[in-house]
C-alpha cells in the first residue's frame, strides 16, 4: 500500500514537474521566435536602409557632377577659377617685413616682462 | 439482508441508509479486498489512465524536443549560427571612387519585372495599367510580351524601387519581381575609357571593370582610384574645346604623378556614356591613351638626348652638323624648317632637329639604343596597368642603321601615349621608372633607369624648349613648365602625308622639383588662320596644353614661383645643380 502510494506521488510529481518544464520551454521558445521575427524585421530594415543609402549616395555624386556644379556656380556665385597669377609665395612678395617683425617681438617681450613684474608685486603685497 | 433489516427494525426506526452511519461496525456482507467487485474496473481504469498519460507524455516530450531542437530536423549536422544583426551590403559589386572618395561607379538595387503570361488575365487592361507606370515602354510592346505563348517573359529590366512598389501595389496576378542591381556611372562620359562598362549581367566588359572584375565582385570595399574628378573634368573641358577649335579627329591627355606613377587624369576623345545600353561606335570606344599606337615624332628626341647623355658619348657642349641633310644608305634625313648651322644639344631640342638627333643615335649605337629604350619600358606592353585596353609597342623587325636614325626622332616605331608619359616621367623625376597605376596606394617601388645627373640636365634642356623653342606657348608663368613637342606625319598607304599629322606635347611642371607629367596629343588637327596654316604641335597642341596646365596647376596645389626674374633664375639654377 505504502509503496504504491509513494510511487503514485512520485509519478504525479514527476509529471507535474515535467509539464511545468515543458510549459516553460514552450513559452521561452515562443518568445524566442517572436524575438527572431523581430530580428529578421530589423535585418530587413537594415538591408533596405543600406539600399537607400546607396541610392542616395549615387544621387549625391550625380548632383556633385562637376559639370552641374560649374553651371550652378556660374549662375549663382560670382567666382571664377583661380588663375596661376593669383597665387604667390610669401617670400616672393617685394616687401621686407623683417624690421616690423623684430619690433613686434620686442614689444611682446616688454609686455610679458611688465606683466611678470606686476604679478610679482601682487604676490609680495599678498604676503 | 432481510434478516438484518428485521433485526434493526426491532430496536429502532432508521431513516433509509442511516444504519450505515450509525453502525460503526457495519460492513457489507461478503465484502473483502481480494474479492472487490470493483477491482476489475480499477485495473481497467488504471490501464486507460496510463494510456492517456503515456500519450500526453509523448506529446509533451515531443513538444519539449521541438522546443529545444527547433522544427527543422535536417540541420543537425551543420553549425547553426547565432541569430544576430546582420549589416550586409545587398549590393554585390563594389563601388569605384576617385582619390577623394567621390563616386565614379556604383551599383543601384533595381528590380526586373517578369510575367507568367498564361496566368495573366485581362491582358489589355494589365498592359494599359503597366504602361502607365513604365513610361519608357509602349502599351503595344507590353501587350506583345504578355501575349507570348510561354510560361515566363521579362517585361522590363531594371525598374527603380519606387516603380516596383507602385506596380506591386496594383496587385496584378501573374506578375513577379526579381532583385537585380544595375551599374550606374553618375559622372556620365567623364571616366568612360578608364572605367569601361558592364554588360546586362553586371560583368565588366571593358576598361577597369573588366580588368578588375574579380576584385570588384569579391569584396564590397570601394575601390579607390588615383584619379581626381575635378582635374579630370577641367582637362576634359579644355581638351574638348581644343578638339572643337582645331577640328581634330580625336585627342588624348594623361596627367601623371612623376614621383610614384599614379595617374591623376586620363582622357581620350571622343568618348561615350557608359550608362546607355547602346554599343558606342568603334571610334568612341577606342581608348587612345592606353591602346593608341602611333609614331610619336619629335617627342622621342627627349629619350634620344637622355640616351646620349647617359651613355657618356655625348656632352652638352658637343656640336652637330645640321647644315645639310644627313645621307644614309637608304634614305635622307631632313629637318623641318632647319636652321642650317651647327647645333649643340640644347639647340637640337629647341629647333627639334632630326639631323642632329639621328647623329646622336648613330654615335651611341644600335645596341645601346635598344637597351636604353627597353629599360624605359618602350618595347614592352605595360601589363600591370589596370585597364583591359592595352597595346604592345610596334617595333621594327629589322633594326638597321636607318632605323636607329629614324627612331632617334620618333619614326619607325610606334608606342602608346601611356608608354611615352611613363618613360618621360622617369627622365625628369631623377631617373626612377614607375609603372603607371590607377589604384591608390598600389604604386611600385620604381627602378632606376637613368642617373640623377642626366635627369637634372634633361630638365634644364627641356625647360629651354619651353622658354625658347617650340613649346613657348605653354610657358605658363610661375609654374615652370618644361617639355617637348612632337609632330608626326601619318603613314597612309605606306606614304607619310604632310597635312595629316599627330601632334603631341609632353611636359613636366614645376621643373625645379617635378611633381607632374602631362601629355596631350591630337589626331589630325586642321590648319586655320589662327595657326597661320601650320599644323605642327607648337601651334595647336602646345597652347591648348598651356591652358590646361594653367587651369590645373592651382587645383593641384602647386605653389607658383613668382620671384623677381633674376631671383627665379637663381633658384632654378640651384635646383639643377643639386
Amino acid at each position: 500500500m505504502n509503496t504504491t502510494k509513494s510511487a503514485a506521488i512520485c509519478l504525479w510529481t514527476a509529471l507535474t514537474v515535467l509539464t511545468a518544464v515543458i510549459f516553460a520551454t514552450f513559452i521561452m521558445k515562443n518568445r524566442v521566435q517572436d524575438l527572431e521575427k523581430e530580428l529578421a524585421q530589423i535585418n530587413h530594415n537594415i538591408n533596405e536602409d543600406i539600399k537607400t543609402i546607396h541610392i542616395l549616395k549615387a544621387e549625391w555624386s550625380h548632383l556633385n557632377n562637376p559639370d552641374r556644379l560649374r553651371s550652378l556656380a556660374q549662375k549663382h556665385i560670382d567666382l571664377k577659377p583661380v588663375k596661376a597669377e593669383q597665387i604667390i609665395n610669401y617670400a616672393a612678395l617685394p616687401f621686407n617685413y623683417e624690421p616690423d617683425r623684430k619690433m613686434l617681438a620686442r614689444q611682446n617681450l616688454n609686455n610679458i616682462a611688465a606683466r611678470n613684474k606686476e604679478l610679482r608685486r601682487l604676490a609680495k603685497a599678498q604676503r | 439482508m432481510a434478516k438484518l433489516w428485521s433485526a434493526k427494525e426491532k430496536n429502532k426506526f432508521y431513516l433509509p441508509g442511516e444504519e450505515i452511519k450509525v453502525k460503526k461496525d457495519f460492513v457489507f456482507s461478503g465484502f473483502n479486498i481480494e474479492k472487490d467487485p470493483l477491482s476489475g474496473c480499477k485495473n481497467r481504469m488504471l490501464l486507460a489512465i496510463s494510456a492517456f498519460v503515456l500519450v500526453y507524455a509523448v506529446i509533451a516530450l515531443r513538444t519539449l524536443g521541438l522546443c529545444i531542437s527547433g522544427f527543422a530536423p535536417n540541420h543537425d549536422d551543420e553549425e547553426k549560427e547565432l541569430p544576430q544583426i546582420k549589416i550586409e551590403n545587398p549590393i554585390t559589386r563594389a563601388d569605384i571612387t576617385d582619390r577623394n572618395g567621390a563616386i565614379i561607379a556604383t551599383s543601384l538595387p533595381t528590380a526586373n519585372l517578369y510575367a507568367h503570361p498564361r496566368k495573366v488575365r485581362d491582358k489589355e487592361k494589365v498592359a494599359a495599367k503597366l504602361s502607365e507606370y513604365i513610361p519608357d515602354m509602349l502599351y503595344e510592346d507590353i501587350l506583345a510580351q504578355l501575349e507570348k505563348n510561354s510560361n515566363f517573359v521579362y517585361i522590363k529590366r531594371n525598374l527603380s524601387l519606387a516603380q516596383r512598389y507602385q506596380i506591386y501595389a496594383l496587385g496584378i496576378q501573374g506578375l513577379g519581381f526579381e532583385d537585380m542591381e544595375k551599374r550606374v556611372y553618375p559622372q556620365k562620359t567623364l571616366f568612360s575609357h578608364i572605367i569601361g562598362k558592364t554588360n546586362i549581367d553586371n560583368i565588366g566588359i571593358s576598361g577597369l571593370e573588366r580588368e578588375l572584375n574579380n576584385r570588384l565582385t569579391s569584396s564590397d570595399v570601394p575601390l579607390r582610384l588615383t584619379i581626381d574628378s575635378g582635374i579630370q573634368d577641367t582637362i576634359r573641358r579644355k581638351l574638348q574645346a581644343a578638339v572643337d577649335k582645331f577640328h581634330a579627329k580625336g585627342a588624348a591627355a594623361i596627367l601623371m604623378d612623376v614621383n610614384n606613377g599614379e595617374i591623376i587624369a586620363m582622357l581620350s576623345l571622343p568618348d561615350f556614356d557608359p550608362n546607355l545600353n547602346v554599343t558606342p561606335d568603334a571610334k568612341a570606344q577606342f581608348n587612345f591613351a592606353t591602346k593608341g599606337l602611333y609614331e610619336p615624332g619629335s617627342v622621342f628626341k627627349v629619350f634620344n638626348a637622355a640616351m646620349g647623355l647617359e651613355s657618356g658619348k655625348v656632352k652638352l657642349s658637343d656640336r652637330f652638323d645640321a647644315t645639310k641633310p644627313l645621307k644614309l644608305k637608304h634614305n635622307v634625313i631632313k629637318d623641318y624648317r632647319g636652321k642650317n648651322k651647327w647645333l649643340d644639344l640644347q639647340e637640337i631640342l629647341i629647333y627639334s632637329s632630326n639631323i642632329g638627333s639621328a647623329q646622336i643615335a648613330l654615335k651611341v649605337g644600335k645596341e645601346e639604343q635598344q637597351k636604353f629604350l627597353r629599360r624605359l619600358g618602350l618595347f614592352t606592353p605595360i601589363d600591370s596597368f589596370e585597364v583591359t585596353e592595352k597595346a604592345a609597342p610596334g617595333i621594327p623587325r629589322r633594326w638597321g642603321e636607318s632605323t636607329t636614325a629614324t627612331v632617334a626622332y620618333g619614326y619607325g616605331l610606334s608606342v602608346t601615349p601611356l608608354h611615352i608619359i611613363s618613360a618621360f616621367a622617369a627622365v625628369v623625376n631623377g631617373g626612377i621608372y614607375h609603372a603607371p597605376t590607377l589604384i591608390k596606394g598600389q604604386h611600385d617601388e620604381g627602378k632606376r633607369v637613368l642617373s640623377e645627373k642626366t635627369s637634372a640636365t634633361m630638365r634644364k634642356l627641356l625647360r629651354g624648349v619651353v622658354t625658347k623653342g617650340s613649346g613657348r606657348r605653354a610657358n605658363v608663368p610661375g609654374y615652370e613648365v618644361a617639355g617637348k613637342t612632337g609632330t608626326a606625319n601619318k603613314l597612309v598607304n605606306g606614304k607619310y602625308i604632310d597635312k595629316k599629322v599627330m601632334t603631341s606635347f609632353v611636359a613636366t611642371f614645376p621643373v625645379s622639383h617635378p611633381q607632374y607629367a602631362f601629355l596631350m596629343m591630337m589626331d589630325e588637327p586642321q590648319p586655320s588662320k589662327e595657326t597661320l596654316n601650320f599644323v605642327t604641335a607648337g601651334w595647336n597642341t602646345v597652347p591648348a596644353a598651356g591652358e590646361i596646365i594653367a587651369a590645373i596647376a592651382p587645383q593641384l596645389n602647386i605653389k607658383a614661383n613668382y620671384d623677381l626674374d633674376e631671383n627665379r633664375e637663381r633658384l632654378i639654377e640651384a635646383a639643377y645643380r643639386q
